[in-house]
């Protein structure tokens, strides 16, 4: 079971699994007990300064899920950068078993900055104004004038994210169990149980650590909303930072210089530590390189979390300044880990299971209290991780569900109400299920974020940039997008062998990580180039056989100065001209009637 | 009689600034990978050894010039770009109410 752990990190490291395998190597380490409590008092302390912070006048579900459109540069560049976990454990695990070839792997992080935060970041901000979006549903659904969209997008999103939320709280259960002392857990007969082991067993310990996790991340993140969540992460970045510059000049000089960790490397584990395709096996051909410049720089612009903190960045200043900002941020995390992790193979050589490279050599490195804080990060990133998604799902389903379908007149108290118990709720349900987490859900986790982008990216971007992107060709481009990327994961996981499927497809090429539970790798491409090529076919195809979109909606989002309010229910008859048509039957005076009046 | 459309400040400068990254995160892809292929990569054609590594400040040639370098490039570029570039626009104000629809009023509105 462990082998499913160190698989998942090595193709690709998310905070969960990252963060079980650091709670293996830390074990009942007082010093990490301290870290873990400064980080819980600290996150515990965001929440209540975040709701604080917040101006009252806004209304609740933009305070709440949006921070009042009030995210600064700061924190929109290292919300963006998505450290984690993974990312201080995963990737160098990585670095120290497949070598240099890791750093073409993370390559495309040099042009992420612009991609993720330049490409739509200005559309979707100017949009969400305009159209008062709160979510990505919201979005969607106000853009193409489409219910069923935004309700497929909702449904999207809250499914794939909870799938992505049980192994987090596993994690953070299984981390905090690791760290307690036994006599807090010794009180009740707990059964033997391999906490690496993915069937967890309903052992005392594990329980109570998931409990103390449970509490701790849903008490913040209810009562901070989304800048607790967001402070959260810029808390652990900035944490993980500081543990890379410290790590670098002593790694160097503890190998005796690259050259040499180089040459230790090719020593151990072959020439290919020194060149592509990477170490003992074809872990990173041509086709995954490629592959790899999309799912770094283009896929993170199609993730949930990553598009509704475009619609709440500040000001287009922010946003230059935040490009800024990640840029030199991913600068000084990615290429130092490179260097860091291709010096421990002289540093702590022979390791036989190479998730153990970042602890093995932060506690032969450094400081203990140093190493303690340090090691401390990827538990703090499953925190923010965690009280991220929490707030998605529960914004789907009182801004989605609750209010657009249950409770369309309700009160703001009452929405407020219905925030807090979702958000909760939420919580508790997943907590519930995390006690008997399904197996191999790692796996879940990785496709479920290239599913999200297939799904989201191309109907985001033919929504920004293209009048005549139709809700039929956004919910084409949506479904055929996650359908690819379903299909493949299936394809590759499940025998096919006497199946119609295996005599049409070539055989799956024996690349990327080894692992037994992997994606078909069609003509040598990750499934995420497939799920983004048919979702833009798909979208564009359907958009253009059906009828163009409303022209007054369309002139709310794309052109200067709209005067006719779009109806939701295309009119009967076609809108000859903006300003000449009075809306049928707002609900709502406009925002231009108000300024009127 | 239509109206043409006008299509605002703000889309006509987002609409260039997307495609210039486009340019350049397709510019990227092509020269790194294509690089890398060709200095980097072990194939039955190209066996390399340990004299191919050629270390420049104890790092591989090939992903010196191929990744290191390209990322410092970009990263000036980025903040070039970023900074002098990318115009200041201004995002609009807030909606005060959601567009009208069939599931009536939203209470949140400030």
């Amino acid at each position: 079971m462990r082998d499913i752990w160190r698989d998942v990190l090595s193709t690709g490291g998310t905070r969960a699994e990252s963060a079980v395998i650091f709670a293996a190597e830390v074990g009942s380490e007082p010093k990490a007990l301290v870290a873990l409590v400064v980080f819980t008092i600290a996150s515990l302390g965001l929440g209540v300064a975040a709701n604080r912070f917040v101006g009252r006048e806004a209304g609740f579900l933009k305070k709440y899920f949006l921070g009042n459109r009030s995210l600064g540069a700061f924190a929109v560049a290292l919300t963006a950068a998505v450290m984690s976990g993974g990312t201080f454990l995963g990737f160098p695990a990585f670095v120290y078993a497949y070598g240099w070839i890791t750093a073409l792997w993370i390559g495309s992080y040099m042009v992420a900055p612009l991609t993720v935060l330049g490409v739509m970041g200005k559309r979707i901000g100017r949009m969400a104004r305009r159209t008062g979006a709160i979510t990505l549903p919201d979005l969607f659904r106000e853009r193409f004038g489409s219910p069923t969209l935004g309700l497929i997008t909702s449904v999207l999103v809250m499914f794939f994210l909870t799938c992505n939320l049980i192994p987090q709280f596993k994690a953070g259960g299984v981390i905090m169990k690791k760290v307690l002392p036994a006599a807090a857990t010794d009180w009740a007969t707990s059964p033997p149980s391999d906490d690496l082991d993915i069937k967890v067993d309903l052992d005392t310990g594990y329980m109570i650590g998931l409990t103390i996790f449970t509490a701790t991340v849903t008490a913040y993140t209810a009562y901070g909303g989304f800048l607790a969540a967001v402070w959260t992460d810029v808390f652990q970045s900035v944490v993980m930072a500081i543990g890379v510059l410290i790590l670098l000049p002593l790694s160097l000089w503890s190998a005796g210089g690259l050259a040499a960790a180089t040459a230790r490397g090719v020593h151990d584990a072959g020439i290919g530590y020194a060149f592509g395709p990477g170490a003992g096996r074809s872990f990173h051909p041509i086709t995954l390189a490629v592959s790899f410049f999309f799912m770094w720089a283009i896929t993170s612009m199609g993730q949930p979390s990553t598009l509704v903190r475009l619609m709440a960045f500040r000001d287009t200043r922010t946003l230059r300044y935040s490009m800024i900002y990640l840029t030199i941020y991913n600068f000084i995390i990615y290429v130092p880990l490179i260097l860091i992790f291709i010096a421990a193979r002289s540093v702590v050589p022979g390791l036989s299971k190479p998730d153990e490279a970042m602890p093995s050599l932060v506690i032969k490195l450094a400081n203990p209290y140093v190493a303690g804080l340090i090691m401390a990060a990827p538990y703090g990133a499953v925190m923010s991780t965690v009280s991220g998604f929490l707030l998605i799902i529960a914004s789907g389903l009182t801004r989605d569900v609750y209010q657009r379908f249950l409770r369309p007149h309700a009160s703001e108290k009452e929405i407020a109400l219905m925030g807090h118990v979702a958000t909760v709720g939420v919580g508790l349900v997943v907590a519930l299920v995390a006690l008997r987490p399904p197996e191999f859900l790692q796996l879940i986790i990785i496709f479920s974020s290239a599913g999200m982008a297939a799904a989201f990216l191309v109907p985001a971007l033919m929504g920004v940039y293209w009048r005549r992107a139709t809700a039929a060709g956004a919910i084409a481009a949506s479904l055929a997008g996650s359908g690819v990327v379903i299909a493949l994961y299936a394809l590759g996981m499940l025998p096919i062998e006497g199946t119609i499927a295996a005599r049409l497809l070539p055989a799956n090429p024996d690349i990327g990580p080894a692992s037994s539970f992997r994606p078909y790798y069609l003509l040598g491409f990750d499934p995420c180039v497939w799920g983004l090529a048919s979702s833009l076919v798909a979208g564009i195809a359907v958009s253009l056989f059906t009828k163009p979109p409303d022209e007054a909606r369309l002139s709310l989002v794309f052109d200067d100065g709209p005067a006719v309010e779009p109806k939701f229910d295309p009119p009967k008859r076609e809108v000859e001209s903006r300003g000449s048509e009075e809306p049928e039957a707002p609900a709502e005076p406009s925002a231009t009637e108000r300024r009127n009046e | 009689m239509p109206v043409p459309n006008r299509p605002d400040r703000l889309f006509r400068h987002a609409r260039s600034e997307a495609i210039f990254i486009a340019s350049f995160w397709l510019a990227c892809t092509v020269y790194c990978c294509a690089y890398c292929y060709m200095y980097g990569y072990i194939t039955p054609s190209r066996p390399l050894t340990e004299r191919d590594v050629k270390p420049i400040w104890g790092v591989p040639s090939w992903v010196f010039w191929g990744v290191f370098v390209p990322w410092l490039v970009c990263g000036i570029v980025n903040v070039v770009f970023s900074a002098w570039f990318v115009a200041d626009d201004d995002l609009g104000e807030e909606r005060a109410a959601p567009i009208a629809d069939p599931g009536g009023t939203e209470a949140d509105v400030a």
